[in-house]
């Protein structure tokens, strides 16, 4: 067995309740991670519109094995939003 | 379900045999019928994890079948990322009857490690002369049908902790089927990524739901193994009904 040196980062999502993630995904870098948290939070605000509601407050913490977190995401960061109301 | 008549029949895949076990769930195979299904299955190639089986274009000369591990049809779009339509797990052919067309329009590829047994065609038309075996490979192309339409279902209607709880039922009985589940848990050696692209959803999406089900004492997975801790509750969630799998209980449907 080849020891395995992709490193794993893991994300804890933060919205209706807290889901503290113990599993984690293996990602080539911390870039990787970013994207994929980026990915994710837009994903996440995706059910959150079908249902007709978008907490922009809500955000993905991100940690690397060492448990250093190397990103926090609102998901109000994740999207532009545009409006002709101020 | 007994595999003990076949294990006194021959050796060949014996009691092993992941087509016979699944067949015979459903249909009334003859000891013949056992001995000729088992020698499909005989001399697999050994095939490394994420390794093509076959890839799109190319011409289909064998129907594969899986005899040990998983793999995944899948198509690639223009961008690289990937759509898997299908997961294989051992008993399932790719494709049976793909040796009509001159191409393939999908790839396919193994998962895990893998025996793949590379089936000619000539041995395909053979076997079919079997009225019980042209039958229940009917049955099998018709639950494959069948399950595509599940995911079709799945993928454009279910939000993604009812389309996972799904999948996890699905797979689970499936397993179950081919006597690879012990009590409630089975190998699920599938990665977040893995899942997301059979879903449409991101693997940070799948990690989440996954988290949330493991908090709700659904499931858990650890090191590749999926134990449903209720799966009655999965099934509710999920809005699972097993009817499309065509499953008989007892044995002998068709």
């Amino acid at each position: 067995m080849v020891k395995r040196t992709v490193p794993r980062f893991f994300f804890h999502v933060f919205d209706d309740v807290v889901i503290h993630d113990d599993d984690g995904l293996e990602l080539a870098d911390a870039e990787a991670a970013r994207r994929a948290a980026l990915a994710g939070a837009r994903s996440l605000i995706c059910d959150q519109v079908k249902e007709g509601r978008l907490k922009l407050h809500h955000r993905i913490e991100v940690e690397d094995e060492a448990g250093v977190e190397i990103l926090a995401l609102r998901f109000g960061d994740a999207i532009e939003i545009e409006t002709d109301r101020l | 379900m007994s595999t003990t008549a076949l294990e006194a029949e021959g050796p060949l895949c014996g009691g092993g045999s992941p087509l016979v076990t699944k067949l015979e769930t459903v249909a009334r195979l003859t000891g013949e019928d056992r001995l000729a299904l088992a020698a499909l299955c005989e001399d697999p190639r050994d095939m490394g994890a994420r390794r093509n089986v076959i890839r799109e274009g190319e011409r289909p000369d064998h129907v594969h079948l899986m005899v040990e591990g998983w793999a995944a049809r899948y198509k690639l779009l223009p961008d690289g990322s990937r759509q898997i339509t299908a997961f294989l797990i051992p008993g399932d052919f790719c494709d049976f009857h793909i040796t009509i067309l001159r191409e393939m329009d999908h790839s396919i590829t193994t998962l895990t490690r893998a025996k793949v047994a590379y089936i000619p065609r000539s041995k395909i038309d053979e076997i079919t002369e079997r009225a019980g075996i042209a039958r229940a490979f009917w049955w099998a192309t018709l639950v494959d049908e069948a399950v595509l339409r599940a995911w079709i279902v799945n993928v454009g209607r279910r939000d993604a902790f009812e389309a996972i709880g799904h999948l996890f039922c699905e797979l689970y009985v499936r397993m179950k089927n081919v006597g690879l589940t012990t009590d409630h848990h089975f190998e699920l050696p599938l990665t977040q990524e893995e899942l997301g692209d059979a879903l449409g959803l991101t693997p940070v999406h799948v990690n989440r739901v996954l988290q949330r089900m493991r908090a709700d004492e659904l499931i858990s997975l650890k090191s590749g193994v999926l134990t449903i801790h209720d799966y009655r509750r999965l099934e509710a969630a999920a809005g699972f009904n097993p009817n499309y799998l065509h499953l008989a209980d007892p044995p002998g449907l068709i």
